[in-house]
C-alpha cells in the first residue's frame, strides 16, 4: 500500500502559479469594464472634426433618453449616427475576433491558431467580395454578404481541419501549414475577383482586405452582438471541457468529455464569429492570437478566466486601436488591419521563438 | 472492476491493426499488454478509451457494453493515463486534477466540497500534495506523470487503463510509478514495452504480435526464453530478480555471442 511506498517531494516553497488567480479575477474584470467604459468615451468625444466635448455628450445623452429628436441634427448625425455605432463596433469586433481565437485555439490544441493564421479570415473575405462580383444572381442574392462570407468561412474552416487529419487524429503541426495554404489560395481568388470589378466597386472592396470599422452605422450592429453573446454564452458552458481538451484529445475523452461533438461545436463557434465579424468590418488580423495569449499569460490557461477576460480584452484593445488609426494621421484615417497586423507579426515571430527555446507558462 | 474484451478488431484508415483480440482483467488485476512496436497495443488500447470505435467485437465493463456508455457515464468506470501526456501549458497541477471531476458534475454545476477533498486526496495518494499550487510546465517528467495519475485518480474510476506510463522517464522514476500504480488497488490493463517490468509488475501478461494475440497467461509461463525470441527476436535470460527476488528477464540481441560485440569495439 501507499504507506510503505516513500515518494520524493519537494520542499522549495511555492509561488502562486499565475500573476492573477481566484479572486483577484473579478477585479480585473471590473478594471476591464472600467477600461473599455473609458475607452468608449474616448471614441466617441474625439474624431477627425473638433466637436466640443460638452455638445458630444449632450447629443449621447439626448439620444439615450429617447429625446433624439431634439438635438442639433448636424452634431447628431457626426455623434451618433457616426462615432458612437463604429467606437460600439469595434468593441464588438474586438470581443468576437478575440473569443474566435480561444474557440480556434482549444479546437486545434495550438497556441498559434487564430481565425486569421488558420485561413478562416481570408476565407470569409473571399466569400464577401464574391457577392458583389456576382452581381443579383440569385445565389448572392439568397445569401447576401454575411451569409456569403460565412459559408466560405465554415467551408475553409472544414478543408483545413479535414485536411490536416490523419487516422481520425488532428495533427497539430499540419494545420498552420495547412490554414496558411487555404488563407493564400483565398487571397489570390479574391485578387482574382477584384481584378473583375470596375473601379467604383473596387474602391468599396478595399475595406475587405484593410480591415475598418468606419462607416459603422447602427444596423450593422445587432447580428454580431447576438452572436457573440450566444456564441460567448455557449463556449461559457463548456468552459471545463476546453480545459480538457488543451491536455489532449485522449485526456478528455478519458474523462467524459464527448470530444468529437465538442470540436465541431468549436469549429462552427469559431467560424460563425470570425465570418460575422470579417463580413462588418473587413480582415482584422492577430486579434485572435495575441489577446487570449497575453490573457493566458497573465491569468493561466483556465477557459473559466480566459474566455471573458479575453472578451473584455479583445474589445478594449480594438476601440484602443480603432482611436489610434484615427488620431495618428490626422485628418486622414489609416485602416485598422493595418495596426493590429502590425502589432501582431512581430508577436507572432516572438511566440514562436519563445516556444522554440522549450516554451514558457504562457502559453 | 472487470473488464472483457471480446473478439475485438479495429482498423485504421480501413487498414486492420488488431483483429480478433479476446481477454479478460479481472477484478483488481494487473494486465500488462506487451508486444513488439506496430504490434497494435495502442491501438487495442485506443479501443477502450473510446478514441477508436472498434470494427468488431465488444468491449463490456462488468457486463455493460463501454460503446453504449454515455461519455460521463464511461469515465466514472474507466480511467486513462495516456501515453503522451501532455502537460496542458498554463495549467496548475490541482487545475489539471481537478479536470478530472468532469464526469461527476453537470456543466453548471459549481465544484463541492467532495470535488476539492477528491484533487486533494488525489494528489495526496501520489505524493504530489506539495505541487497544487504549481505550473505543469515547472515539474519533471516523473512528476508531471503523477499528476495526471492524480487527476485519473480524481475520476474515482475502478478500472485504469495506461500506455506506456514509464516512457521518457528515468529509471528511478518509472519504478516508483510502477510501485505507485501497483498499490492503488485498482484494476489495471497497461501497454508495457520493458518485458522485465512486466514480469516483475503484472498478474499476466498478453502479448500481441501483428494485431493478434500471441500468447496470455501469468509472465512466468508465457515469457519463456523460446517465446521471447520467436516473437520480440532477442535471446532472453529468466529467473529470479538478484536484488529483489521477483522474476526478472534479461534480454540480448539475438545476432551476437557474449563478447562479441564488446571485444569488437575494444579493439579498435
Amino acid at each position: 500500500m501507499t504507506d510503505t511506498l516513500t515518494l520524493p517531494r519537494r520542499t522549495e516553497p511555492s509561488r502562486r502559479p499565475h500573476p492573477i488567480s481566484g479572486p483577484a479575477t473579478g477585479l480585473l474584470l471590473a478594471a476591464l469594464v472600467a477600461g473599455l467604459m473609458a475607452a468608449l468615451v474616448v471614441g466617441i468625444s474625439i474624431g477627425s472634426v473638433n466637436l466640443p466635448l460638452g455638445q458630444v455628450w449632450g447629443v449621447v445623452g439626448a439620444h439615450l433618453t429617447g429625446r433624439g429628436g431634439q438635438a442639433d441634427p448636424l452634431f447628431s448625425q457626426v455623434v451618433w449616427e457616426i462615432r458612437t455605432p463604429r467606437a460600439l463596433l469595434a468593441a464588438l469586433a474586438g470581443a468576437g475576433l478575440s473569443v474566435a481565437g480561444v474557440a480556434l485555439q482549444a479546437l486545434v490544441r495550438n497556441p498559434l491558431a487564430d481565425p486569421y493564421v488558420l485561413g478562416v479570415s481570408s476565407a470569409a473575405s473571399l466569400g464577401a467580395v464574391l457577392v458583389p462580383a456576382l452581381g443579383s444572381t440569385a445565389l448572392a442574392g439568397a445569401f447576401g454578404v454575411t451569409g456569403a462570407a460565412f459559408a466560405a468561412a465554415i467551408l475553409s474552416a472544414l478543408l483545413v481541419y479535414l485536411l490536416s487529419q490523419r487516422s481520425g487524429r488532428l495533427l497539430d503541426s499540419w494545420l498552420v501549414l495547412t490554414g496558411v495554404a487555404v488563407g493564400y489560395l483565398c487571397a489570390a481568388a479574391t485578387t482574382f475577383v477584384q481584378l473583375q470589378l470596375n473601379p467604383t466597386e473596387l474602391q468599396g472592396m478595399m475595406f475587405w482586405l484593410m480591415g475598418s470599422v468606419a462607416g459603422a452605422s447602427w444596423s450593422d450592429l445587432g447580428v454580431p452582438a447576438l452572436l457573440i453573446v450566444s456564441c460567448m454564452a455557449w463556449l461559457a458552458l463548456q468552459a471545463r471541457a476546453l480545459n480538457a481538451l488543451m491536455a489532449g484529445e485522449e485526456a478528455a475523452i478519458a474523462i467524459g468529455v464527448p470530444v468529437a461533438a465538442l470540436r465541431i461545436g468549436l469549429l462552427v463557434a469559431g467560424s460563425l464569429l470570425t465570418a460575422t465579424v470579417v463580413s462588418v468590418v473587413g480582415g482584422i488580423g492577430f486579434i485572435g492570437l495575441m489577446i487570449p495569449h497575453m490573457v493566458r499569460f497573465v491569468v493561466g490557461a483556465d477557459h473559466r478566466r480566459v474566455l471573458p477576460v479575453s472578451l473584455l480584452a479583445g474589445a478594449l484593445f480594438l476601440v484602443l486601436v480603432d482611436l489610434a488609426a484615427r488620431v495618428a494621421d490626422r485628418p486622414n484615417e489609416l485602416p485598422v488591419g493595418i495596426f493590429t497586423t502590425g502589432l501582431g507579426v512581430p508577436f507572432f515571430l516572438w511566440l514562436l521563438r519563445r516556444r522554440a527555446k522549450g516554451g514558457g507558462h504562457a502559453a | 472492476m472487470r473488464l472483457d474484451l471480446t473478439g475485438v478488431s479495429a482498423r485504421i484508415d480501413a487498414r486492420p491493426i488488431v483483429e480478433d483480440i479476446t481477454l479478460t482483467v479481472g477484478p483488481g488485476e494487473f494486465v500488462a499488454l506487451v508486444g513488439p512496436n506496430g504490434s497494435g497495443k495502442s491501438t487495442l488500447l485506443r479501443t477502450v478509451y473510446r478514441s477508436l470505435r472498434p470494427s468488431a467485437g465488444v468491449i463490456r465493463l462488468d457486463g455493460q457494453d463501454l460503446w453504449r456508455m454515455r461519455p460521463r457515464q464511461a469515465a466514472r468506470h474507466r480511467a486513462i493515463l495516456p501515453q503522451h501526456g501532455k502537460a496542458g501549458e498554463g495549467f496548475s497541477a490541482a487545475e489539471v486534477v481537478a479536470a478530472g471531476r468532469h464526469s461527476h458534475r453537470r456543466p453548471l454545476d459549481r465544484e463541492t466540497a467532495a470535488d476539492r477533498a477528491a484533487v486533494v486526496t488525489a494528489l495526496g495518494r501520489v505524493g504530489m500534495e506539495w505541487a497544487a499550487d504549481r505550473l505543469m510546465t515547472t515539474l519533471s517528467g516523473g512528476e508531471r506523470q503523477r499528476v495526471l495519475l492524480a487527476r485519473a485518480l480524481a475520476q474515482e474510476a475502478p478500472l485504469l487503463v495506461l500506455d506506456e506510463p514509464t516512457n521518457h522517464l528515468d529509471v528511478g522514476s518509472q519504478l516508483l510509478l510502477l510501485d505507485l500504480i501497483r498499490s492503488l488497488g485498482l484494476t489495471l490493463l497497461a501497454a508495457l514495452h520493458d518485458l522485465d517490468q512486466a514480469a516483475a509488475y503484472a498478474d499476466r501478461v498478453v502479448v500481441l504480435r501483428d494485431g493478434r494475440v500471441a500468447g496470455h497467461g501469468p509472465p512466468l509461463e508465457v515469457l519463456t526464453p523460446a517465446f521471447i525470441e520467436e516473437v520480440f527476436g532477442v535471446r532472453a535470460h529468466v529467473g529470479p530478480h538478484p536484488i529483489t527476488g521477483r522474476p526478472h528477464i534479461a534480454v540480448a540481441s539475438a545476432v551476437t555471442t557474449s563478447n562479441e560485440l564488446f571485444t569488437t569495439h575494444q579493439g579498435r
